[in-house]
């Protein structure tokens, strides 16, 4: 049995052991004690490529499980592996409650302590069809024989789940894969794209190539020497997405905000204003990614975040409301933006993460 | 734990690999935050697992679990001959046991106060303090305090004999403060963020002048609130080694290593504007200039004895008076390449396969002491701790930030000025190295986020730097 396949079979059994955790560290708990419980999990394989060849290939079979204990206003964490044994889960997960015991009293008080509370559950599961991992090399490097091809193509399972003391539950898996990659011109200029999805399907990914092929036959024409000075500027989807991923680093926070470490001050004051042309949307109708946060709270389908150059919300979370006397948006610990969206849309990257996934959907921008 | 593996490699002798080796990782953290006087986290992770390397047919396959056990490993090291195997009909150079010597031996930190000498009460208790000092003012909007400890245990193991322990002990500590005034906003730390990443134990923290030093970073913070902005020159540029930390580190490690070099990292980290055939005979920069790799400087941050596919470590010169002698490169790239390269091969943790990667790359120290430096430079501004940085895909050209600069007029050091930024392409900014500070300007800082590698990883890496001094660069305030 291979690691791919035996963790199809650990997948199934996994949601199994992470409800039993629940159940019976819940159980465990004192009248004045709450905890959460959050897991990230990943059956996945990786190949790296370079020249149209492989440089590395892999599984890697990865789970934790975060416990938070909180009473008498402190709070603390401990993380472990979780395996999807019961057994060895179990031990771990247990010794993890009494360290958090002993530890808790000696901490101060934490005055923006946000308890469990709310009733949200979800379970929220997609299956894909992806390729098997001993034929994945196969299927990619075909198409691109005889270019210079590098990048990477991850594919596999994703758990993130989610529960409390409160009643809350979230399951969120998805089967999903992502092939990064460049093509390189003989003077090292790149094609950059991404094919994504949850189903490996082989007509697709040759019309990609396709594409890029066209892409990169353009690129590989005797550049145009341009003067330094302002043009209007095409950018392609994946330029905008490194452009707005920026938004992630303390931009849209009202956390960073509030403290000094967003960009976006003048914008929040209403001294400047970005391009009536650029409006930036947090959604989660298309599913990719789970819409429950840190606090297990959902957030809304939509939220909109800059409206025609102006911003009209932030990202607050429930720890940041508290500090600041602002309403909660369902934003995440972080409060990054893990489903933004513009008008217009033509291309979907999906990148796979470590604790988190996000999913972008970007149109090309004129600047 | 190594005859635990050892048994476990027995039991993978079906196989039909040229060779099998199995890394164990174990890591232990607790972190510790506190921001404008109260606790933000408080917490500790686990983290455990194993790492198969099957080499088949000339590619090496890779067999990840966190089950720590031998069934786990067994499923893992099938999962790596799978993968190996698939792979070898695509593989990009066919390789050698000769990449995986066998080797025996073990590395511990060296530490005075263990990890577990201060209780999480206590550590809080300092943290908290540390806000309250270095809130000097009430233009002080926001300050925050870490400290992170890391207990890190490997053991490798081979089919070819090969049986290294290596346990780290790790302390990384970092405080800071944001002051704003209006719509003008400035930051001050500790060198820089998270730049104090040691080897050692509870002995490096609290230094004897930490609360000296914690209420002078927050009046240095208020002070660029009314400072000047850094004048837009071409002039004579002074850094301190907490920002000569990212130069090395931006400029001189990413280009020398060598998967970069073979293209490896394109797609993500970028490449190199060094080819191979520069090895050997490269003027890189003034003769001034020597850098090593050098593994072997107790308490630096990325000290080891052995990489992580068990090559032994040793001190390397990467440029010597100006030369570019070898890269930073594994036994599998210098097998690619044919170029010297040093025992670099680095996993981020098991669940990563190692890549070439900096460990502790280091300037060596000259001549002159701060004040000569500074008395020998009649126009020009000394610049400490990163801010930011931006640096182009081939390591060429780039654009550093500092938190906080003097001018120097005529030997000494006169105004403060915020927002100072310099930028140059790498071989004509260390070809105008014209000073290097001595033994007594030199210090060492590391950080635990270098980030490479497709699937990301980020790893810890140490530099060590005097004061330097270069000529005629770019300078610029934030207007411009």
């Amino acid at each position: 049995m291979t690691l791919m396949e035996s963790a199809v079979l650990e997948t199934a059994n996994q949601e199994a052991t992470f409800n039993r955790l629940v159940d019976a560290l819940l159980s465990e708990l004192q009248p004045n004690e709450y905890a959460k419980l959050e897991l990230t999990g990943e059956q996945s394989q990786f190949i790296r490529f370079n020249t149209a060849k492989v440089r590395q290939a892999g599984c890697i079979s990865d789970g934790e499980l975060r416990l938070t204990l909180m009473g008498d206003r402190r709070i603390a964490y401990h993380n472990l592996p979780f395996t999807g044994r019961w057994e060895t889960d179990w031990q771990q997960a247990h010794m993890s409650l009494q360290v958090l015991r002993q530890e808790l009293p000696q901490l101060p008080e934490d005055p923006y302590l946000v308890l469990p509370e709310g009733n949200a559950t979800s379970r929220d599961v997609y299956t894909g069809r992806l390729l098997r991992p001993e034929s994945a090399a196969a299927a990619i490097l075909p198409e691109v024989m005889g270019l210079d091809f590098a990048g990477i193509y991850a594919a596999g399972s994703l758990i993130r789940a989610y529960a409390d003391s409160a009643g809350q539950k979230h399951w969120f898996t998805t089967e999903s894969f992502s092939l990064d990659y460049s093509l390189f011109t003989a003077d090292g200029q790149a094609v950059k794209d991404t094919f994504a999805g949850n189903e490996w399907d082989a007509v697709s990914y040759a019309a990609k190539l396709a594409d890029s092929k066209q892409r990169l036959e353009r690129l590989s024409r005797s550049p145009k020497a341009v003067p330094r000075g302002q043009y209007r500027t095409y950018l392609a989807p994946a330029a905008v997405a490194e452009l707005l991923g920026m938004f992630s680093w303390g931009g849209v926070s009202e956390a960073s905000l509030q403290r000094g470490g967003s960009a976006f001050k003048l914008l929040r004051r209403g001294e400047k204003q970005l391009s009536p042309a650029f409006s930036l949307t947090e959604n989660f109708q298309r599913g990719l990614v789970p819409r429950f946060n840190d606090w297990g709270e959902i957030a809304p389908v939509e939220l909109p975040i800059i409206q025609a150059g102006k911003l009209l919300n932030t990202l607050i979370n429930s720890r940041t409301a508290k500090e600041y006397g602002k309403p909660s948006n369902g934003a995440n610990g972080s409060e990054s933006l893990r489903s933004l969206k513009l008008p217009l849309a033509i291309c979907l990257p999906l990148k796979f993460s470590r604790r988190w996934i996000r999913a972008y959907i970007f149109p090309t921008c004129i600047t | 734990m190594i005859p635990d593996l050892s048994k476990a490699i027995v039991t993978l002798e079906n196989i039909p690999a040229d060779w099998i080796g199995l890394r164990a990782v174990r890591e232990t953290v607790g972190y510790r935050n506190a921001r404008d006087g109260k606790p933000q986290t408080n917490g500790t992770s686990l983290n455990q697992g194993v790492m198969v390397e099957a080499l088949v047919k000339g590619q090496i396959g890779y067999g990840a679990t966190n089950a720590f056990d031998l069934e786990g490993i067994q499923v893992a090291a099938h999962a790596a001959y799978q993968q190996a195997l698939a792979a070898s009909k695509w593989s990009i150079y066919p390789l050698t046991p000769d990449v995986r010597p066998k080797v025996v031996g073990q590395y511990i930190s060296p530490y005075i106060r263990s990890l577990d000498a201060l209780s999480p009460g206590e550590i809080n208790d300092l943290l908290i303090r540390l806000c309250q000092t270095l809130q000097v003012s009430e233009k002080i909007v926001q300050t925050n305090a870490t400290a992170i400890t890391n207990e890190t245990e490997s053991w490798f193991v081979s089919s070819n004999g090969s049986e290294v322990y290596q346990k780290f002990l790790l302390l990384e500590t970092h405080y800071g403060v944001t002051a704003q005034d209006g719509a003008i906003v400035q930051q001050r730390s500790n060198n820089g963020y998270l730049a104090h990443c040691y080897q050692g134990g509870w002995e490096l923290f609290p230094e004897p002048d930490l609360w000296e030093r914690a209420q002078r970073i927050g009046e240095q913070a208020v002070e660029l609130l009314t400072a000047e902005e850094c004048p837009a020159t071409t002039t004579t540029l002074v850094l301190a080694p907490d920002q000569m930390m990212l130069q090395i580190h931006e400029s001189v490690g990413h280009p020398l290593e060598l998967d970069r070099i073979l293209g490896d990292e394109r797609n993500y980290a970028g490449g190199s504007f060094i080819k191979a055939a520069d090895f050997g005979h490269l003027s890189y920069g003034s003769e001034l200039m020597n850098i090593t790799f050098n593994p072997t400087v107790a308490g630096e941050f990325a000290s080891y004895s052995f990489d992580d596919t068990g090559t032994p470590a040793t001190r390397e010169y990467l440029v010597k008076e100006g030369i570019l002698l070898r890269g930073l490169g594994s036994l599998e790239s210098q097998t690619r390449t044919g170029v010297l390269g040093v025992a670099c091969a680095r996993a981020s943790s098991w669940n990563r396969p190692p890549i070439d990667r900096m460990a502790n790359l280091n300037l060596e120290p000259g001549t002159d002491s701060f004040e000569d430096l500074i008395r020998n430079t009649e126009s020009g501004i000394y610049m400490e701790s990163n801010r930011s940085w931006s640096i182009d895909d081939q390591r060429h050209k780039f654009q550093f930030g500092c938190e906080y600069a003097k001018l120097i007029e005529n030997g000494k050091l006169t105004k403060t000025l915020r927002n100072p930024n310099y930028r140059a392409t790498t071989p004509q900014f260390w070809h105008s190295l014209s000073r290097v500070g001595n033994e007594s300007t030199w210090q060492m800082y590391g950080t635990p986020h270098c980030g490479k590698g497709e699937p990301n990883q980020a790893i810890r890496v140490g530099h060590g730097s005097p004061v330097c001094v270069f000529d005629h660069v770019e300078v610029f305030g934030g207007g411009v």
